[in-house]
């Protein structure tokens, strides 16, 4: 049973070519827009994911202002911009089927494409070390 | 921080641990919404050892048991438990608990965990007379088998008979533990099931005994989260998160635990309070539209505020959100359309009959 449990607990996964925020956000350019979402280790954290809700496309959006919210059983935590821009799309798929967060952090439970304004605002965000090490801190940080 | 005598189990399973009232408990395992399932479809074991365990006794506890306790002592024979409040001199319930019957002049009860030391100094307070107040809570353990499958757990463990017990009664028997430990059939869950207590150093081997009993039946451990989705869904009350010494007995909900005939602390403020009638109801509530209600929203209709949330979660049973709280009275009746404010939003939800599972 005890061996059963552990090998359930996965380890956390940190893509290389993604940036990250100290509010464990993940950023993936893609030319003229930057999709973005939460990471492993925070739906880890979070635990069972059952709401997700983001700002409409056409919102203005600052850098580190709420873009949205996502929900567990137990509570919800705000979604923060990493960049300053326009929502252009939203994952309209989490609306029905929140888990996919818990499925599918860093691809089918992508959050919002956004268009920066500056796509430099990227460089100031943690690369996969230096995010390794903000994790190891605990979720609290 | 305090552990159980299951806390090296609990690490070792890989679950997610919490500081609650005191003690470093499970939260979850693997997922609430599967630990939830399981009590609802199978069979689950939680280790609640953090309640409470009290011991009162002598010639005068049922006069003792009498003034500290909205339901009557002496209707409960040996062997049988009650589900009482305790409330201060305003009728405002301090505390929520189990007493259990042991003999004539012998009970047990069951506070909860972060308000234990609460009611014994209470009680210590209020004891008069030939009447002994013996806190084992640190030195006992309280375990739960809750879920449709309890029953054949406990028959493949040995003791088939145990599924003839009545609800709300106990047993002190041996449960091959040498002496004999509580075996009551009771619960935090609304599904059928034991709650196993006595002293600490029984609490492993019933534990692993009990998750091997039930493999084939699809046992789980559960954790304190989903321990409170599940007596959400049902509308049980959860002590210091759905009242905090500001509500009586009536106001939530659970006047069935309370008897007028003996005089307890609090009855004439209760009293006048029904007289007047014009108090808040504890009511259950479902979303209508999409969203997640916690504690402290408030409840509005049409624009104007007539409650508050105290408990909400996304029901793992129902797939939608859920809310505890309370109402003005003339919003109370099941099927009312009530609007509740979560982060500034207001979002449609509807008075629920509880039990809402």
């Amino acid at each position: 049973m005890e061996d059963r449990q552990k090998e359930m607990r996965h380890m956390i996964e940190i893509p290389d070519d993604l940036a990250y925020t100290e509010e464990h956000e993940w950023v993936r350019d893609e030319g003229e827009f930057v999709r973005i979402g939460i990471t492993d280790f925070a739906q880890e954290h979070l635990g069972d994911i059952v709401f997700v809700e983001m700002e409409p496309v056409g919102t203005k959006v600052q850098k580190g202002g709420k873009i949205g919210v996502v929900e567990s059983v137990k509570s919800a935590s705000d979604v923060y911009s990493p960049v300053t821009g326009e929502i252009v799309e939203i994952n309209e798929a989490l609306a029905d089927a929140p888990e996919v967060v818990n499925d599918s952090p860093y691809l089918d439970g992508w959050m919002v494409i956004i268009k920066a304004d500056d796509k430099g605002e990227i460089d100031d965000l943690m690369d996969q070390e230096r995010y390794k090490a903000h994790c190891a801190k605990g979720p609290d940080h | 921080m305090k552990l159980t005598s299951l806390h090296d189990w609990h690490a070792a399973s890989g679950a997610k641990m919490v500081e609650f009232a005191g003690f470093h408990m499970p939260i979850q395992y693997t997922s609430i919404i599967e630990e939830h399932l399981a009590v609802r479809n199978a069979v689950g074991l939680f280790d609640v050892s953090h309640m409470g365990q009290v011991f009162l006794k002598g010639k005068d506890v049922m006069n003792f048991m009498h003034t500290m306790f909205t339901n009557d002592a002496s209707r409960a024979k040996p062997g049988e438990m009650k589900y009482t409040h305790l409330c201060d001199e305003k009728g405002h319930t301090k505390d929520d608990m189990i007493f259990y019957r042991r003999g004539e002049e012998d009970f047990m009860v069951i506070p909860n965990a972060s308000t234990t030391d609460m009611a014994v100094a209470w009680f210590k307070k209020h004891a008069k007379g030939n009447v002994t107040i013996d806190n084992q809570s640190d030195n006992y353990f309280c375990l739960a088998l809750q879920g449709p499958k309890a029953f054949d757990v406990m028959a493949k463990m040995g003791y088939p008979d145990l599924k003839n017990m009545g609800f709300f009664t106990f047993k002190e028997m041996d449960l091959g533990t040498g002496e004999p430990i509580f075996v009551c059939a009771s619960g935090y869950t609304g599904e059928k099931g034991f709650e196993l207590v006595g002293p600490n150093r029984h609490a492993p081997k019933l534990w692993g005994r009990m998750m091997e009993a039930g493999k084939e039946f699809g046992i789980k451990p559960i954790g304190l989260g989903a321990r409170d989705t599940l007596r959400l869904e049902k509308g049980f009350l959860l002590s210091g998160t759905d009242f905090h010494e500001d509500r009586t007995p009536l106001e939530t909900g659970v006047e069935w635990a309370v008897k007028w005939e003996h005089d307890f602390i609090g009855k004439q403020p209760m009293l006048k309070q029904k007289e007047a009638g014009n108090y808040q109801r504890f009511v259950g509530m479902k979303m209508m539209e999409r969203g997640v209600p916690r504690g402290h929203m408030d409840i509005e209709v049409g624009g104007k505020k007539v409650g508050m949330t105290t408990s909400g979660t996304m029901s793992p049973s129902l797939k939608i959100g859920v809310a505890l709280g309370y109402v003005e009275k003339e919003y109370k009746a099941v099927g009312t359309a009530v609007d509740i404010i979560i982060r500034d939003k207001r979002v449609k939800a509807e008075v629920a009959k509880l039990p809402m599972v």
